[in-house]
């Protein structure tokens, strides 16, 4: 008893891996809320609400509960970030600076967990374009097992998390040696990071972290340490781990 | 796409989207004419109450952001590309995006450190009311920044320059008090754990950082995923 699905959608590749449950209609549901997102989230898309919102274009009515809980979350990230994460000042797709993408795929993945979480679903696994929900025990009925992708190295994994859902684990990273993000403080660029993994409770929150700990560099670990209940691990380029202390409950 | 709807009659809109807008706006035309002057950022808004040496992070906020754009860039690729694009591809795409953008220069950010120094300078100018434009160099002295609240409590930070140059930062006020400090001393700080990572093929359940996103890729997947299942009995 279990369905697995993979869906084109939103740039990438969502993964569903119901476990304990055979319902197909629950999969067709989660199938058609990506492409809903991708429709109204979307800034490569000339009419969707997203450009419009970017190019002032957006009337009361397009402004929907949706829209304004990514923009009001969104806000929040930016006031704790210091302004690293900031959705209104990145050069967006449609040529306006409003790019909302950083948050939007891992809090559609965050509603879609909770919609099968809603159906009676505990086993169950959500991977979208490398953002990952976990929730309950795997197949063989053990913690789930999440490789985290080898920075220099496609193929394989550099490290390996384990465990019970419900968990969330997002990763960041250029996956580029030297890659050209300068940071203005030294005159150099940051490559001191080959990637960020940031596990915790919620995979709109941890993809938005590893994000921001990314684009921080090694500073980003303390700030991601002020936030309850999310845990960062860090690869440097010459491959050595960097942890907060209770990332060691998952390995 | 050029097919657009027909024009709609503009209504009124949220005062948070529209400030957003004006702000966005503003961006714009600083961007078409990037004069030092249109590149003024809300006062103080900004103002990272860490370490004096820090103050820099002022531009590095726009730069981190632009390197955000290509981190972003690659969860967001146009779909359908139809053609098998592995992930490192869109991967150097995207960071090739962030150089490009950096050195776009529609953002304060720069790529050497002597331009990085002059960002911060203007970006400290923005938040004080130096008479500076005359001399084209900050005069010497001590500029106390305007507070700044965030949800912690209140920053405020001055600026010391001397010769032109910021040599000092000092921190006015910070919330010492709050919930933020109480947790960093809490928790102990971020350690390295004496480990070299190596490249493994362990089993495991899922992967965690973006690898194949191309459509091919994906009904490749499904259909293996499928012959597995049928292969299991499962399907």
């Amino acid at each position: 008893m279990s369905v697995h699905h993979v869906e084109a959608v939103m740039g990438t590749s969502i993964s569903i891996d119901l476990v304990d449950t055979h319902d197909r209609a629950l999969v067709d549901r989660l199938v058609e809320w990506f492409h809903h997102v991708d429709e109204v989230f979307s800034p490569y898309k000339e009419t969707s609400p997203i450009t419009r919102i970017g190019r002032g274009e957006a009337t009361d009515e397009e402004l929907t509960d949706e829209i304004l809980e990514v923009l009001e979350r969104c806000d929040e990230l930016a006031d704790d970030s210091d302004g690293v994460f900031d959705v209104w000042n990145l050069p967006s797709p449609n040529g306006t600076r409003f790019d909302p993408c950083g948050y939007v795929k891992g809090w559609s993945v965050q509603r879609a967990a909770e919609m099968v979480a809603a159906e009676g679903v505990r086993d169950f696994c959500l991977n979208a374009g490398g953002d990952v929900v976990l929730s309950g025990r795997n197949r063989e009925g053990e913690e789930w097992r999440v490789g985290v992708r080898h920075p220099h190295d496609a193929q394989h994994v550099a490290l390996v998390l384990h465990g019970e859902g419900p968990l969330a684990v997002a990763t960041s990273g250029t996956y580029e040696r030297g890659a050209h993000i300068v940071d203005p403080r030294r005159g150099e660029a940051v490559t001191e990071l080959a990637s960020v993994t940031v596990v915790g409770p919620s995979i709109a929150e941890a993809d938005a972290y590893a994000t921001t700990v990314f684009a921080m560099g090694l500073d980003g670990l303390e700030w991601l340490a002020r936030h309850e209940g999310y845990e960062a691990a860090v690869i440097t380029h010459d491959m050595r781990l960097l942890a907060t202390p209770g990332m060691a409950a998952y390995r | 796409m050029s097919n657009l709807p027909p024009p709609t009659p503009r209504k009124p809109i949220d005062p948070l989207i529209q400030q957003r807008v004006a702000n966005l706006r503003r961006n714009q035309s600083a961007a078409e004419a990037p004069a030092p002057a249109a590149r003024q950022k809300p006062v103080g808004r900004r103002v990272k109450p860490a370490r004096a040496s820090k103050v820099a992070s002022l531009a590095l906020s726009a730069i981190t952001t632009v390197g955000l754009a290509g981190v972003f860039a690659h969860s967001s690729q146009a779909e359908g590309a139809g053609t098998l694009t592995l992930a490192t591809t869109a991967d150097a795409t995207a960071a090739t995006t962030a150089t490009t953008a950096a050195t776009a220069g529609d953002t304060a950010a720069s790529s050497t450190d002597s331009t990085a120094t002059t960002t911060a300078t203007v970006d400290t100018t923005a938040a004080t009311t130096a008479t500076t434009a005359t001399s084209g160099q900050i005069a010497d002295g001590t500029y106390v920044g305007q507070a700044s609240s965030n949800r912690w409590g209140t920053v405020q930070v001055q600026a010391v320059y001397s010769g032109g140059q910021l040599v000092d930062v000092q921190i006015l006020s910070y919330p010492d008090g709050d919930r933020k400090s109480v947790q960093i001393n809490q928790r102990a700080l971020p350690t390295l754990i004496d480990e070299a990572i190596t490249a493994q093929s362990a089993d495991v359940d899922t992967v965690s950082g973006a690898t194949y996103t191309s459509r091919s890729y994906t009904e490749s997947l499904q259909s293996a995923i499928d012959a597995a299942l049928a292969a299991s009995g499962l399907a």
